[in-house]
């Protein structure tokens, strides 16, 4: 059993045998395979946002409002300037020069309404959106890559199938990322493989710190030939078996040519520098090279640690020049590289946060939330110049890829304070229901849990939105 | 042949006469009077309960008559015992979560006394700290108690009161009942539960959240799907879940309907009938003490059942009702459970007790079983399934053979030992997570043990246990061991550490190159004991429980 090859159920023992259909008001069981849909993509990228991307300030800019010292703060509605994208009718803020160039290979979402959970807590808007559930719930609920990664398994048998990038420790709120950070009742087998620094990434598939290839590969055939002097059981053993056969299989990954996709050494120099605006913009060059090598489901994120990266709590505007610099380049250089490659079309890249931002507003007008930043009427410094409470009544999403339209917007905000939803509102469920179509996985799915279904989106109830299709 | 049906009929009319002759429900007592003669109430109401009987065929204790009596029904020989050294490793394992030492094995198979396996458990329950460190994580897993997160204090670790309560081997009824009605200055962080800032769906409000765990872990009832709507997956009804919510709550519980308010107010009500009551109107004090009654009174017929079937499957790998959440299915019946759980009752619900009864079973003893059972079916018990050491387990016994004990942020309790062991981490690191240490945002009665590829690279090239190999090697190379120079003695003092036994032939002149000898360069050493060291790690025998 050692010598058997990897298989496609190595990563992901996912019941490739003859599997039961799925029949409605029941879950899936462990070994069931779910029937899917034809589906427009193989593949997604998530790029996550972390901390509350202010929409005004990125995808949806308003007017513009230049800094005044003693300006009243209500009268600040967009502190960039917008710039026109490759799409006619459509304008985001200046500092995304380059993601505006490849507008035209995607559809922008304005109109994104994250839930209302009270007490706004990015870390439980995170849940939400990486689950599709509001915690705390009675059972482990799964981040939608080990959704993808049970229902469709790894796309290159090699390749994991769920690789979460960026994300190291959230300080605070460190186990409430990890509470979503996993593959919940799914199972060990589809979760995240992670890989918190991007630039380290070979080291992921390399010998540990200090050890040589030669002596790694010598510690292992040792141990295979201690393993047959021993005094052996009777008799078939299926958890011994199972154990060196997940043992093998992680010496044949770290082996593979796939593996090769996390050493970003071998990049060209170009590229390389193009990607590297820090830990998130290599994050997406591996991506790149991951999506390539035949990876299932990536995540990078710009990292969630509180009060840092996108949560702007103040200084937001300038904070904002320095975040849109970091993901602006990478973000168009991997839509790019995609395209050149002829992957994009099988591809599904989605940029999104956990809520937005506006500079007065935070969750529902009438709502006090606790802890809040008090932003004074006046705006009488530079740090209270930009968007810095959160707010849910619109954000946007980014799809480029993977069958939906191209060169497309959807939804609209208002003009005027509250910059809220006006027309087609997109909640996480139908979100979730549109992402996973996508991927032929319907929404009415569900995985069986202590006897009870558990729907990949909530209660089963999301709704395609079949418009954003191309 | 009596059939399961037969059994479980005859389960369902035992049950029915329990409920049929119930007191009248007592006024609740003053909260002095509440813990005042709780043993000799929880005795006299065992008395007058009918006393199930163990076969009267066959030789030993009652629980072997009824094992023979099963094995006879499944037509199976009756399996041997295993070997003296065998039993150790897992019984020490079982009971205080650590390896057995070279010396306290071989003290153990030379000792000729008759009896001397019971001994043994005796010795080991007695270890109190080793019983507590060991158990502390199949509670917290449990009762979801970690100390991980904490904002605005939505949260309350038990930590403190749940070591001392395993230290003290507090009666597991009297431990439940302090978790229920924890007053001031008790354990009040459970009824706490788990909550995030912010507003929250009906069905995971507090006391929502609290009637669900009870109803798991202790009545092995499942409410969840009954706590938004009535369960479509059970006989339980939204109303019955909001009943036994509302002991939770100061003010009784309205109803909400897939978290839509209903407009009717729940007073509380317990799920099985004849327990006891409360007037609708009772304070929260009232409340607690009632529903801490209820779960833990002798008379109940599922608190008892659901406990030893826990202890039971931990030491044997499978429930003698399986699932071991769940006892509303299909009628399930196992006569040495019920036999069990009247015993532990009678025995003042003493974990350590009915631990020792399991321990010395013929099953217990027995070598490992690997043949699977069919769901629904009655398992033949013809011994243990084989176990994978817990996460924690794992990383003291690595921690066991090379000295190297790591010391990191640790929980908030007071532990006499220097050595910090693996379930006082606060914040596991991705080896102990990867090994199954769960989050414990959630109750989690059974870890996963399966073996991944994602967990594998973890052991094949993880940073956490190349560093854990790194400064176990060079502490061992600092000690005697380091300066001895007969590779196959050093060889022999670290095969019996880890797997209790010494290498054979081919298994030491496979060692001999790595291990070298004193005189060699000290990073030629360092390396070949590193790479001797996880072979020792990942050999099965020290990774399963056999």
């Amino acid at each position: 059993m050692i010598h058997q090859p990897l298989s496609r159920r190595a990563f992901l023992r996912t019941g490739c045998a003859a599997g039961a259909a799925a029949v409605l008001g029941h879950g899936l069981r462990a070994e069931e395979k779910p029937q899917l849909l034809k589906p427009t993509a193989d593949t997604m990228v998530v790029l996550w946002m972390a901390g509350g991307q202010a929409s005004t300030e990125t995808w949806d800019p308003k007017k513009y409002t230049p800094f005044e010292r003693g300006m009243e703060a209500r009268k600040v509605y967009s502190t960039f300037r917008s710039i026109p994208t490759t799409v006619d009718g459509i304008s985001i803020s200046d500092g995304l020069p380059n993601i505006a160039r490849v507008m035209h290979h995607g559809t922008l979402i304005r109109s994104f309404k994250a839930g209302d959970l009270g007490f706004i807590l990015h870390s439980r808007h995170q849940y939400h959106w990486h689950t599709g559930y509001v915690p705390p719930q009675p059972v482990a609920a799964p981040h939608i890559g080990a959704v993808i990664s049970r229902t469709l398994g790894p796309k290159h048998p090699d390749v994991p199938a769920f690789i979460d990038i960026g994300q190291r420790s959230a300080g605070g709120e460190d186990f409430e990322v990890k509470a979503f950070q996993t593959a919940g009742f799914l199972g060990n087998s589809y979760g995240p493989f992670l890989v918190p620094e991007p630039a380290e990434a070979v080291h992921t598939v390399q010998p540990p710190a200090g050890m040589s290839r030669r002596r790694f590969r010598q510690r292992y055939a040792r141990y295979v030939q201690a393993l047959k002097a021993r005094r052996q059981a009777a008799g078939h053993d299926p958890r011994e078996e199972e154990f060196l056969k997940a043992l093998d299989g992680a010496h044949r990954f770290m082996n593979s040519p796939a593996a090769q996709a996390f050493d970003l050494h071998l990049e060209p120099r170009e590229s390389y520098a193009a990607y590297n605006t820090g830990r998130f913009g290599l994050g997406c060059l591996l991506a790149r090279r991951l999506v390539e090598a035949g990876a299932r489901f990536i995540e990078v994120t710009t990292e969630y640690v509180p009060f840092m990266g996108w949560d702007t709590h103040e200084n937001g505007h300038s904070r904002t020049v320095e975040m849109m610099k970091m993901i602006d380049a990478p973000i168009a250089r991997l839509v790019r590289d995609l395209d050149e490659r002829k992957l994009l079309s099988r591809t599904l890249v989605v940029i999104a946060s956990e809520f937005s931002r506006d500079m007065l507003v935070e969750g529902k007008p009438d709502q006090k939330v606790k802890d809040q930043v008090v932003v004074p009427d006046r705006v009488t410094e530079d740090k209270h110049y930009g968007m810095h409470r959160h707010f849910t009544g619109a954000g946007a999403i980014v799809l480029f890829g993977g069958g939906v339209k191209r060169g497309h917007l959807y939804g609209r905000t208002a003009d005027e304070r509250p910059f809220v939803t006006t027309e087609k509102p997109v909640t996480i469920r139908n979100l979730h229901a549109t992402l996973y179509r996508a991927l032929g996985i319907p929404a009415d799915l569900s995985y069986e849990v202590e006897s009870r279904p558990f729907f990949v989106t909530e209660d089963g109830k999301g709704k395609v939105i079949e418009e954003l299709f191309a | 042949m009596i059939t399961h049906r037969a059994l479980s009929f005859i389960w369902a009319t035992a049950t029915l006469y329990m409920f049929s002759f119930c007191c009248p429900p007592a006024r609740a007592a003053g909260p002095q009077d509440f813990w005042k003669g709780w043993r000799e109430r929880q005795r006299a109401e065992l008395a007058a309960l009918p006393k199930p009987s163990a076969p009267a065929a066959g030789d030993g204790p009652a629980v072997d008559r009824f094992l023979a009596a099963r094995w006879a029904r499944h037509k199976a020989a009756p399996p041997p015992a295993v070997d003296d050294r065998t039993f150790a490793r897992r019984t020490y394992l079982d009971v205080i979560g650590l390896l057995p030492t070279a010396e306290q094995l071989e003290d153990f198979e030379r000792d000729q006394s008759p009896g001397k396996r019971a001994k043994l458990v005796d010795a080991l329950l007695a270890d109190k700290q080793g019983y507590a460190e060991h158990w502390m994580s199949f509670w917290n897993d449990l009762l979801r108690n970690d100390e991980q997160t904490n904002i605005d204090g939505l949260r309350k670790p038990i930590t403190p009161w749940l070591y001392a309560s395993l230290r003290d081997n507090k009666p597991l009824d009297l431990f439940v009942a302090e978790l229920l009605n924890p007053g001031k200055g008790g354990p009040d962080g459970y009824l706490k539960g788990v909550n995030w800032r912010g507003r929250v769906n009906a069905s995971q409000m507090p006391p929502v959240q609290a009637a669900q765990n009870v109803a798991q872990v202790f009545l092995a009832s499942s409410i969840k799907c009954a706590s938004c709507h009535n369960s479509f997956i059970n006989k339980w009804k939204l109303k019955e879940s909001y009943g036994l919510a509302s002991f939770f709550a100061p003010q009784n519980l309205e109803m909400n309907r897939c978290d839509k308010p209903t407009g009717k107010v729940m007073a509380p009500k317990f799920l099985f009938p004849g327990l006891g009551d409360v007037p609708p109107d009772a304070d929260l004090e009232t409340k607690h003490q009632a529903v801490a009654r209820m779960v833990t009174r002798p008379k109940n017929p599922r608190f008892a059942r659901a406990v030893v079937n826990r202890l039971w499957k931990r030491l044997l790998g499978r429930g003698l009702i399986e699932p071991i959440d769940d006892f509303d299915g299909k009628a399930r019946h196992s006569d040495l459970l019920d036999w069990l759980a009247y015993d532990f009752m009678a025995h003042d619900y003493d974990a350590k007790h009915t631990l020792r009864l399991i321990v010395l079973s013929r099953a217990y003893q027995a070598p490992v079983t690997r043949e699977k059972v069919k769901k629904d079916r009655e398992a033949p018990l013809l011994g243990p399934t084989e176990r994978r050491l817990t996460s924690e387990q794992y990383l003291d016994a690595i921690a066991q053979v090379t000295g190297y004990w790591p010391r990191t942020e640790v929980m908030s309790v007071a532990v006499k030992n220097t050595k910090v062991r693996a379930w006082r981490h606060r914040k596991p690191d991705a080896l102990a997570t990867a090994l199954g240490r769960p989050n414990r945002e959630q109750v989690c009665t059974e870890r996963n043990q399966e073996s991944t590829v994602l967990q594998a690279l973890e052991l094949v090239n993880g940073k956490v246990l190349a560093g854990r190999l790194q400064e176990g090697a060079k502490l061992l190379l600092a000690s005697d061991l380091g300066r001895q120079a007969d590779a196959a003695k050093v060889a022999g003092a670290l095969y019996l550490r880890a797997l209790g036994r010494l290498p054979n032939a081919e298994e030491l002149a496979l060692a001999r190159p790595l291990l070298g000898s004193p005189t060699d360069k000290p990073a030629k050493q360092q390396e070949g004991w590193e790479d001797f060291l996880w072979m020792l790690f990942m050999n099965p025998e020290f990774q399963f429980v056999r």
